[in-house]
C-alpha cells in the first residue's frame, strides 16, 4: 500500500528535532561511552559486533617507550581514544629502509611517529578540554576490493542510522582525490544512498549535485553493491543496544580480510544522509517509534 | 503570563527600592518645588533656592498665607543662624521635589528681600546631590527641567551612574543570549559558541561599534599571523592559548598607548573580552585546519554579524530605557525567550535550502506491507 505525503517538507528531520531525539533517547552514559573508542570497542565486542583488533593501547609515555615496533604489522593506524572528527589519526601503510611510510606515500621517521603519539597522549587532538588521552593502535583497514575498484584513494565507509535497534537509513561515503582521500561530504567526497534491503547504491551526490560515476575512476555508482551487506546491516542494528544508544549512527567499513568492522558509533549523527538519500528521516523515525511502543 | 506580570511588579518594586537606597537625584542650585499644606489638596509651585547650609526649609509668609496657612495659631520654633536667634512659625507641608514626595516641617519668614520666596534646606535634601553650577534640572513631577543643563543631567549621577550602567549592561546579557539562541534555532546560523557573540556585543556597547569592529579585526588578524608559528612549536594547548592571550593584550595595549593619535579615544581596550578573543582565534584556526578557510571565515563572519545585529537593538532608546526601568523583567524575558526558542523543534530557516535535495519530490511511503 503506497501513498504520497502532501507536504514534501514534513518528512525532513531538522537539527532541532534531531537534538530532541538525541537528548530524549540517548543517555549520558551511552554518549560518554561512544566518545571513548576503547570502551566502545569492548562494549561492541561483548555484543558480538565485529570491531578492529587493538594492537596496543598506549596510556602514557612509559607504555610508548615499551612498544615493540618490530612486532607490529607492516601497516597500522594510531588514533586518539577520544578524538574528534579524525583529528590526530596517523595512517602507516608500510615499512621502508629507515622507518615507515604513510598512506599517502610520505616517509615517516620513527621520531615523527612517536611525536604524534605523544601529542595524542597530551590530549592535543582530543575533543573537549582534555589534558591527556590514550592512543589506540589498530591494523590498517584495507577496503574490500569491490569498493577499491571504485575508489582510488582513502577508505570508503558506510553510515547507518538506527533507532531502537532498527536501521532506518544508510549511506556509503566515498573519498575522491578532491576530498584528499577523506570521506567528508562537504570536502568533496561522494555520498551515496544505499537501499537498506539490498545494499545497492540508488543515488549519489557530490558537492550538492547528483552524480552517476566516480570522478576519479569513472566507475558507475548507481547499482553498486556494498559487499558483505547483510553483516553490515546486522552490525549496525546491534551497535545501538551494544552501546546503549537508542538513536545511533554507526560507521562501518568492509575490510578486505576481516569483512565488516564497526569503526565507531555516533550519538548525534549528522543529517546530510537525508540529502544523499533524497528523502527525510522524520517519518521513518516516527514509524519505528510507533512500532516499538506497540509490541507485536 | 502570570510570570511576566509578577516580573513587572517585582522589577518595579526593585527599581523604586533602589531609588531610595542608593540612587542620588541630581538637582541644581535653584529648583521648582510644589508646596501644599498637609491634608489639603491645594498645592502651589514655587521656585526654591537650594541651600545645604540651612537645616529647615523655609517659605515666605505671603506665600504661606496664599496656601491657606493659619500663621496666628501656628507652633513656633527657635532658629539659630549667623544673624542670631529668631522665633518662627512652623507648618506641616507636603513638598514635591524632582518627583520625590516629602512630608516635612518648614518655617515661615519674610523673604521679600530675597531672590527666592522659598529655601530648601538639608532636612529635605536627603537623596539629592546638588550641582551649584546649574539650575532648573528637574520639575516637581520628576521629569527633566526646562534648562539646557537638564539634558546632560539625565537622572542619576556620580558613582551610582556607573553602578546603574553596569546593572543595565548585566540585564541585557540574557536578552543578547536569547537573540543568539533564536538566531541558531530559528534561522540556523552557526557562530563560534554562544558566548563569543554576547561578549562581542558587550564590547561594542562599551567601546562603540566601529572602534569595536576595528579592534576585533586587528586582534583576529594578528592572532592568525602568529598561530602557525605557535603550532610549529608543538606547545600544549593551554600554553598556546596563554601565548595568544598575551598577544591579544599586547595588540590592545599598543593601540591604546601608541596609536591613540590615529584612533581618537584609543582602543577602549579594557572593555574587550581578551580570553574569548584568544579562544576565537584558536577556534578559527582549528576550523580552518579541520574544515576549510571558507567555513572558518563564514563562522567568524556570522559571529560578528550576530553581534552587529544585537548591538543596535540593545543600545536603542526604547530598549535602554526599558532596561533602566525594569531590569529584572528584561533579564527574565531573556531567559523565557531562550526557553521558548530552545523548545522550537521545527525546521530552521536555512534548512529549507540545505535539505532541498531531501525534500525534492513527494516520495512514496510504505505504510503497510500486505501479507497477500
Amino acid at each position: 500500500m503506497m501513498h504520497f505525503t502532501a507536504d514534501r517538507w514534513s518528512g525532513v528531520l531538522g537539527m532541532n528535532a534531531r537534538n530532541l531525539y538525541v537528548e530524549r533517547e540517548n543517555t549520558l552514559e551511552a554518549i560518554r561511552l561512544v566518545n571513548n573508542k576503547h570502551l566502545t570497542k569492548t562494549a561492541l565486542q561483548k555484543a558480538n559486533v565485529p570491531v578492529a583488533p587493538t594492537l596496543a593501547l598506549v596510556r602514557d609515555r612509559r607504555e610508548l617507550a615499551s612498544i615493540e615496533w618490530q612486532a607490529l604489522p607492516d601497516s597500522w593506524v594510531v588514533k586518539p581514544n577520544r578524538g574528534r572528527q579524525g583529528a590526530g589519526v596517523l595512517l602507516v601503510a608500510g615499512r621502508d629502509s629507515s622507518g615507515w611510510c604513510s598512506a599517502s606515500g610520505r616517509h615517516l621517521d620513527q621520531i615523527e611517529v612517536e611525536q604524534q603519539i605523544r601529542e595524542i597522549l597530551e590530549g592535543e587532538v582530543s575533543s573537549g578540554i582534555a589534558d591527556r588521552d590514550d592512543a589506540i593502535m589498530e591494523p590498517l583497514i584495507v577496503p574490500h576490493e569491490a569498493l577499491k575498484e571504485v575508489v582510488p584513494v582513502g577508505l570508503p565507509d558506510i553510515r547507518i542510522i538506527s533507532y531502537h535497534d532498527m536501521p532506518v537509513m544508510a549511506m556509503l561515503r566515498l573519498p575522491t582525490r578532491a576530498s584528499g582521500g577523506r570521506a567528508n561530504l562537504h570536502q568533496g567526497g561522494i555520498g551515496a544512498g544505499v537501499d537498506l534491503a539490498t545494499g545497492k547504491v540508488f543515488r549519489a551526490m557530490m558537492s550538492g549535485q547528483p552524480v552517476t560515476h566516480h570522478p576519479d575512476t569513472d566507475a558507475p555508482l548507481i547499482g553498486l553493491q556494498v559487499p558483505d551487506w547483510d553483516r553490515v546491516v546486522d552490525a549496525a542494528s546491534r551497535s545501538g543496544s551494544a552501546t546503549g544508544l537508542v538513536y545511533a549512527g554507526a560507521d562501518i567499513v568492509v575490510d578486505q580480510d576481516r569483512g565488516t568492522v564497526v569503526l565507531q558509533v555516533n550519538a548525534r549523527p549528522g543529517l546530510e544522509i537525508q540529502n544523499v538519500n533524497g528523502m527525510g528521516l522524520a517519518d521513518r523515525l516516527e514509524r519505528v517509534a510507533a512500532a516499538s511502543s506497540t509490541p507485536a | 503570563m502570570l510570570i511576566v506580570l509578577a516580573a513587572v511588579l517585582l522589577s518595579a518594586r526593585g527599581a523604586s527600592a533602589a531609588d531610595e537606597e542608593c540612587e542620588l537625584r541630581l538637582i541644581g542650585r535653584s529648583e521648582p518645588v510644589e508646596v501644599g499644606v498637609q491634608g489639603s489638596s491645594q498645592a502651589k509651585e514655587q521656585q526654591a533656592r537650594v541651600d545645604t547650609g540651612a537645616g529647615y526649609s523655609s517659605i515666605d509668609d505671603d506665600f504661606a498665607k496664599s496656601l491657606g496657612v493659619d500663621l496666628e495659631n501656628a507652633e513656633t520654633i527657635t532658629i539659630r543662624s549667623s544673624l542670631g536667634e529668631e522665633r518662627r512659625p512652623k507648618v506641616n507641608v507636603r513638598l514635591r521635589v524632582a518627583g520625590k514626595t516629602i512630608d516635612t516641617e518648614v518655617t515661615v519668614t519674610d523673604r521679600d528681600e530675597r531672590t527666592h520666596p522659598m529655601l530648601l534646606g538639608r532636612r529635605d535634601l536627603a537623596g539629592f546631590a546638588v550641582d551649584p553650577s546649574r539650575e532648573d534640572l528637574t520639575r516637581p513631577d520628576g521629569s527633566a527641567g526646562n534648562s539646557t543643563d537638564a539634558l546632560c543631567a539625565s537622572g542619576v549621577i556620580g558613582t551610582t551612574t556607573t553602578r546603574s550602567e553596569a546593572l543595565t549592561l548585566l540585564a541585557t546579557i540574557p536578552l543578547t543570549a536569547a537573540m543568539v539562541v533564536g538566531i541558531r534555532t530559528l534561522i540556523g546560523l552557526v557562530t563560534f559558541g554562544v558566548f563569543a557573540p554576547i561578549l562581542l556585543t558587550i564590547a561594542f556597547e562599551q567601546v562603540g561599534f566601529v572602534r569595536g569592529l576595528g579592534m576585533f579585526v586587528a586582534i583576529l588578524a594578528s592572532g592568525l599571523v602568529i598561530q602557525p608559528l605557535l603550532r610549529r612549536l608543538h606547545l600544549p594547548r593551554v600554553a598556546r592559548l596563554a601565548v595568544l592571550i598575551a598577544l591579544v593584550v599586547e595588540v590592545m595595549l599598543i593601540i591604546d598607548l601608541y596609536l591613540e593619535e590615529f584612533i581618537p579615544g584609543g582602543a577602549g581596550a579594557a572593555a574587550f573580552p581578551v580570553v574569548v578573543l584568544a579562544i576565537m582565534v584558536e577556534r578559527f584556526w582549528t576550523n580552518w585546519e579541520e574544515d576549510s578557510l571558507a567555513t572558518a571565515l563564514k563562522t567568524c563572519g556570522w559571529t560578528l554579524a550576530v553581534a552587529s545585529v544585537a548591538y543596535p537593538i540593545l543600545v536603542s532608546e526604547p530598549v535602554q530605557s526599558w532596561v533602566n526601568q525594569a531590569p529584572l523583567m528584561v533579564g527574565l524575558l531573556g531567559g523565557l525567550l531562550s526557553l521558548l526558542f530552545g523548545r522550537y523543534r521545527g525546521l530552521r530557516l536555512l534548512e529549507l535550502t540545505r535539505f532541498q535535495p531531501a525534500a525534492a519530490e513527494p516520495r512514496p511511503v510504505v505504510t503497510e506491507r500486505r501479507s497477500s
